[in-house]
């Protein structure tokens, strides 16, 4: 369970997600009325087995190798903020 | 509504040019869209000029498989140039550089892309009204949901805006919004459609597919749609024959698989749709076949502690520094937490939420490995049941469509929409819905759920129904 708030705001910062008071206020009484509907997992008779392959695929592997993007202008064209080519972020601290 | 088959007749010989058709469909879409709120981005000049070309190519009898049929996307899907919002204030302004395969297949075969379509924010919603561009309204009634989480795909149909529809199915997305909206829609077996250009929900279950209001239309689709993509590599090498196996199926010998704890919970209408759907079957020569299915209500646990650290996982991407949402911030965790509190709606939140505190360390081995025990489990209960019947029938949702807002701040009742769906994405099997029923003006899908790869057999036995068979009506 997530038993208060301070347990809430740990998992919302491994989450990097800001929460504003009222969405913890909100969330907390949420969150364990679903953890306590996924409780049931616990009765349902499992198997000792964790494999589930969606497909008959085998794993396959492709090289690795680079090529290039046919239009990286598009890419560049999508940072929120940059100089000249360059993106901009703040410092890494 | 003319039926697909005979539209693309139409089409084939000339006597409707897609550019007239296209026309037609806008006129529709401006009469409509105000109220129902489908589409979050109209593409109308391409439409027009792809429309163009395709009058061409029909007369010199290139028309590939859609003749100019007229698609609308659901906006999880890229399409280079054109915005792709995930229904998100994250993604508000993101224009992808690159186009999905799926979309890249019905372009290449003459299908004319009319827009990009309303949806839960993320696909994380049963009723379309996560959206950041509010809720998707209902085709047959305004006040009520569209159902989700591809709302803008099922709404979009049935009210005549487009032919058809790519959506994607992660626990019902396809099935849900198309039995609300008295459409067909199917969610193929997992691996047929490439996820290429599809913004992940959780990869294991994810599969795109099509909304249409016939038969036919899937079938049409997923020839076109269906096939192995060297960019998705869990697609697989097969081929699976829809429009040429269409009118193939023979309900004698056919076992349908039942069982009461199918319609626990369900409506009443519902429940009667779903008995004179079964009838009509085994009036036709189908046997029905009591299977044994006890812990099928249970799968709403093991399938939403699946999709929380998948999705938690796939949204670690949206982070605000290359594309989407930013925040400011004087450092760079304070940057990306800020964008993604801002960027995210409260149920993509709690479901990334969620999903960590799964994940964490400490609960190694409580939640999810259980699950993935469970849900090999439950794996295993329905291999033995299609070792009994060729398809299992069931409603698709056990609920009629409900009035807007009535469970928005209640997730754990929303989820109960999808307890028919999610077995077939938890077992990466194929599953249609279609209008089995009609409770005054709102309609009543009826599921058909077989094993992998049944997906053709499923769509020959909904063209079935729609020839020999009626809906039930209240």
């Amino acid at each position: 369970m997530v038993d208060s708030r301070d347990e809430l705001l740990h998992v919302a910062k491994l989450a990097r997600i800001t929460l504003s008071d009222d969405e913890v206020q909100e969330l907390l009484p949420q969150l364990n009325k679903i953890l306590d509907f996924l409780e049931v997992v616990r009765s349902i008779p499992s198997v000792d087995d964790t494999a589930v392959f969606a497909t008959e695929n085998e794993n396959e592997y492709r090289e690795d190798t680079v090529r290039p993007f046919d239009d990286p202008d598009a890419i560049l064209s999508q940072f929120p903020e940059k100089k000249g080519r360059y993106l901009k972020v703040p410092p890494n601290l | 509504m003319p039926m697909i088959e005979e539209l693309v007749g139409r089409m084939r010989n000339g006597e409707l040019l897609p550019s007239e058709h296209l026309e037609e469909k806008i006129s529709v879409l401006e009469e409509r869209d105000h109220e129902l709120n489908a589409f979050i981005t109209k593409t109308l000049e391409l439409a027009r000029e792809q429309a163009k070309r395709v009058d061409r190519l029909v007369r010199d009898g290139k028309g590939g498989k859609f003749y100019g049929l007229v698609w609308g996307i659901k906006d999880n899907f890229a399409l280079k140039g054109v915005p792709m919002t995930c229904a998100s204030k994250m993604l508000e302004n993101y224009v992808p550089p690159y186009t999905a395969t799926a979309v890249e297949r019905i372009i290449d075969n003459n299908g004319v892309i009319l827009g990009k379509l309303n949806m839960d924010e993320f696909a994380c919603g049963s009723s379309g009204e996560t959206s950041y561009f509010g809720p998707t309204r209902n085709a047959h009634d305004p006040e009520r949901v569209a159902g989700g989480s591809s709302s803008g795909a099922g709404a979009a149909v049935a009210a005549g805006m487009v032919d058809l529809a790519l959506a994607s199915d992660t626990g019902g997305s396809i099935r849900n919004p198309a039995s609300f909206n008295g459409v067909v829609g199917l969610k193929p077996s997992y691996g047929m459609v490439s996820r290429y250009g599809l913004a992940d929900l959780a990869m294991s279950l994810d599969v795109p597919g099509p909304i249409a209001p016939d038969a036919y239309g899937v079938a049409l689709a997923m020839d076109v749609l269906q096939g192995y993509d060297p960019r998705d590599r869990t697609t697989v090498r097969r081929r699976l024959e829809f429009v040429a196996t269409i009118d193939a199926f023979n309900p004698d010998g056919i076992k349908i698989g039942f069982s009461d704890v199918l319609l626990a919970g369900a409506d009443g209408p519902v429940r009667r749709a779903v008995i004179h759907t079964l009838k009509f079957f085994e009036k036709k020569g189908a046997e029905v076949v009591d299977v044994d299915l006890p812990d099928v209500r249970k799968v709403l646990p093991v399938y939403y502690l699946v999709v929380y650290p998948e999705f938690a996982s796939a949204m670690q991407k949206y982070d605000g520094i290359l594309y989407g949402h930013r925040a400011g911030g004087s450092t760079l965790q304070e940057l990306v937490s800020r964008s993604r509190g801002e960027g995210f709606g409260k149920e993509v939140k709690r479901r990334i939420i969620l999903g960590t505190y799964v994940s964490l360390a400490e609960n190694a081995g409580k939640w999810y490995t259980l699950a993935l025990k469970a849900r090999k489990a439950l794996q295993e209960m329905f291999n033995r049941a299609f070792q009994q019947v060729d398809v299992i029938l069931s409603p698709t949702v056990p609920n009629l469509p409900f009035p807007i807002g009535e469970r928005i701040d209640d997730p754990v009742k929303m989820y109960m929409s999808d307890v028919l769906t999610v077995p077939a994405n938890l077992l990466g099997v194929p599953a249609v819905t279609f209008p089995g029923g009609w409770e005054g003006r709102l309609p009543i899908g009826v599921q058909l759920m077989g094993p992998r790869y049944s997906d053709p057999l499923l769509v020959s036995a909904v063209r079935f129904f729609e020839k020999e068979g009626r809906p039930w009506c209240a």
